[in-house]
């Protein structure tokens, strides 16, 4: 294949021609990829460095073509080693970026940057963090899923396909408000000690959990477990994802302030997020066959395969670490609850060079 | 005026096919492993009698496999190459 193609020039008129004619971007303007472009935002960097290997194209991933699609995505050269990292996550063979890709449920990569690069990249880890108005937080997320489109070849309803699809696959890029957060950082929580850490997780779309009068931490964590303990999440289909917390400073602070740590918090959703096992069993389904009931507990922990489905409460993760407590976010007290696909884990790995 | 291409990629890992079989000894044998994906019995099920009654032969092996996420054992690989010459599984939902 050939690095490059010609175009008329660098103009948006010609980008978007040419874009439309190749099948390239996700249909917002593209910034043309020029030689220079793409050479500033490599900084020096190899761009023939293999990063990985992405499905369902299953092409090498290199720093050129990367760096490419941050250009098309308007990114900083400074947030570029935020792309790389997020990249080389998502290829390890344990983040199954096979099924993320391919699936029919709605599941984006999630990108969340902790550290010092937070700052220095001029990443938004308060108000909005997961919204508009950043560049940073925008041309990430965006960078990665032009990556996932373009080298990966998830094109909606070719490689992709996702049934709606979810506006997070635009971009999805939020960073973690260190200094809002009462407990270690969340890299060192999954055992990574680094100035600067990407985690990539393969979710919905935040879940919002409201609760603007509890001051203390079994309230709180009641009102969260409740946007997870649905018979139409992803845990109650497939059992034992990762679900991340995304936890407002204000309900951290107060659930700190009982002196709870992280590992409380997991412990307490663990037993809290569980449902009657014969719920579980039927998910509401008056014409569920025993076949289709069956195959769903080979997903199910031995133990809990052998119980008769009774109403007995039975949790929906095998552990509480399943359970991924990260805070961000401003003032306010709003906090999300973002169930994963499948059992698909994330990935933390310290910031690339 | 050049851009660089934002789906370049120096090596796609191509699948391969397994080679053709030389030859098949008798009738050919069609073997069906269920994904447990909603209704992919009934449609590899047709599509694996069809074959087989188009061809003169028959279905010879019917199996499934725990959860269509989960990948087959290997006994239950060897079991189905070893009783049929070509397995129809799974679907997407």
């Amino acid at each position: 294949m050939q690095r490059t193609v010609d175009i008329a020039d660098d103009s948006y008129e010609a980008m978007q021609r040419l874009a439309g004619e190749l099948g390239w971007g996700d249909g917002l303007p593209l910034v043309a990829p020029t030689e220079s472009r793409v050479d500033a935002m490599l900084a020096g960097r190899d761009p023939n460095h293999v990063l990985g290997v992405m499905p369902p194209r299953h092409a090498e991933v290199t720093n050129l073509a990367v760096a490419a699609n941050a250009v098309m995505a308007g990114c900083p050269p400074s947030v570029f080693p935020v792309v790389t990292t997020a990249i080389r996550a998502m290829c390890l063979s344990r983040f199954n970026l096979e099924g993320v890709q391919t699936t029919t449920h709605p599941v984006a990569p999630l990108v969340i940057v902790h550290g010092e690069i937070v700052d220095a990249g001029g990443f938004n880890a308060g108000s909005g963090t997961f919204g508009p108005g950043t560049i940073a937080n925008a041309t990430v997320g965006r960078a990665v899923r032009l990556c996932l489109l373009h080298i990966g070849g998830a094109r909606p309803g070719e490689g992709d396909q996702s049934t709606q699809g979810q506006p997070s696959k635009y971009a999805y890029c939020a960073a973690e408000n260190l200094p809002a957060t009462p407990w270690e950082p969340y890299p060192a929580s999954v055992g990574v000690y680094a100035a600067s850490a990407v985690t990539v997780a393969a979710h919905e779309n935040p879940h919002n959990v409201e609760n603007h009068v509890s001051g203390h931490a079994p309230s709180l964590l009641t009102t969260i477990a409740s946007v997870f303990t649905t018979i139409g999440t992803n845990n109650a289909w497939v059992h034992d994802g990762e679900v991340f917390i995304v936890m407002c400073p204000e309900h951290a602070q107060s659930i700190a302030g009982d002196g709870w740590t992280r590992r409380d918090i997991q412990d307490f959703l663990f037993n809290e997020s569980q449902l009657p096992l014969s719920r579980l069993h039927y998910l509401g389904y008056p014409d569920y066959t025993d076949d289709q009931r069956r195959a769903r507990l080979a997903m199910w922990p031995r133990w809990m395969r052998d119980l008769e489905p009774d109403d007995r409460r039975v949790p929906l993760v095998t552990e509480p670490s399943k359970f991924r407590i990260v805070v961000a976010g401003g003032a306010g007290k709003h906090s999300s609850v973002i169930p994963s696909w499948g059992q698909t884990v994330s990935v933390t790995l310290p910031l690339d060079e | 005026m050049k851009i660089v291409r934002p789906d370049f990629t120096p090596r796609l890992l191509e699948a391969h096919t397994r080679p053709m079989l030389p030859r098949i000894d008798g009738p050919i044998r069609v073997g069906i492993l269920h994904n447990r994906k909603q209704n992919a019995d009934v449609l590899i099920g047709r599509l694996a009698e069809n074959l087989a009654h188009d061809l003169g032969g028959e279905v010879s092996f019917v199996d499934a496999k725990d959860h269509a996420a989960i990948p087959a054992p290997v006994d239950l690989l060897d079991a189905a190459a070893a009783r049929a010459h070509i397995v129809f599984t799974g679907t997407g939902d």
